[in-house]
């Protein structure tokens, strides 16, 4: 049952990423990119990974989109810049290429070497690797997404004229 | 389970796809939608 629900979630996936790709209204873009996530979500919680599912909607879905969404409708785009994309035979067959190099690559390998002891994305799980393995990289994004937002205040604040 | 070869199957996809569109749109929004499904393949 599960294997059902993972094939299926991963073919609806992927026809809505090349949605993502192929769309020509931007708003439609990430319409369709609000539903991947979902469906992502979806599939983490078959891979057992039930708290990254719930941050996946909460967070990733349900902030940083709605916030994608809010900047795509505030640049007004006029009726000549939607344009139809089309992608030529050179990046398609590029990408029939990179693919198929990496399905290569993936049936090649045999079983992972190492087998760690496996973590299940809960929220013991996530939050031990957060805040003991992983701590300096979460301060130094906390410094980034700072410098992000000053850089963004300072942008916007109005010239004294 | 859920195999694991089938699981990096679909990253795989997922990631060429978000490359095809970054090298395809020039909406720069567009564009880091396609950043973020690379990110999450």
């Amino acid at each position: 049952m599960n294997l059902v629900l993972f094939y299926i979630f991963g073919s609806v996936l992927v026809l809505l990423a090349g949605a993502v790709v192929l769309s020509r209204n931007p708003v439609y873009s990430a319409g369709y990119l609000v539903a991947a996530l979902f469906l992502q979500a979806g599939i983490f919680a078959l891979l057992g990974a039930t708290f990254l599912a719930a941050i996946q909607v909460l967070v990733y879905a349900g902030a940083i989109m709605v916030l994608f969404l809010f900047v795509v409708m505030l640049i007004r785009l006029r009726e000549e810049d939607l344009y139809r994309p089309r992608p030529g035979p050179i990046a398609l067959a590029g990408a029939v290429v990179l693919f198929g190099e990496i399905a290569l690559a993936i049936a090649h390998a045999g079983p992972p070497a190492v087998v760690r002891g496996v973590a299940t994305g809960s929220i013991k799980d996530v939050g031990a690797a957060l805040y003991m393995g992983y701590a300096i990289p979460l301060e130094v994004l906390s410094l980034l997404l700072l410098a992000a937002m000053v850089g963004a205040v300072s942008l916007a604040r109005r010239r004294p004229t | 389970m859920i195999p694991l070869d089938h699981c990096l199957y679909l990253s795989a996809a997922l990631f060429v796809i978000g490359f095809l569109g970054i090298l395809t749109r020039r909406n720069l929004i567009v564009m880091l939608m396609c950043v973020e499904i690379m990110l999450n393949a």
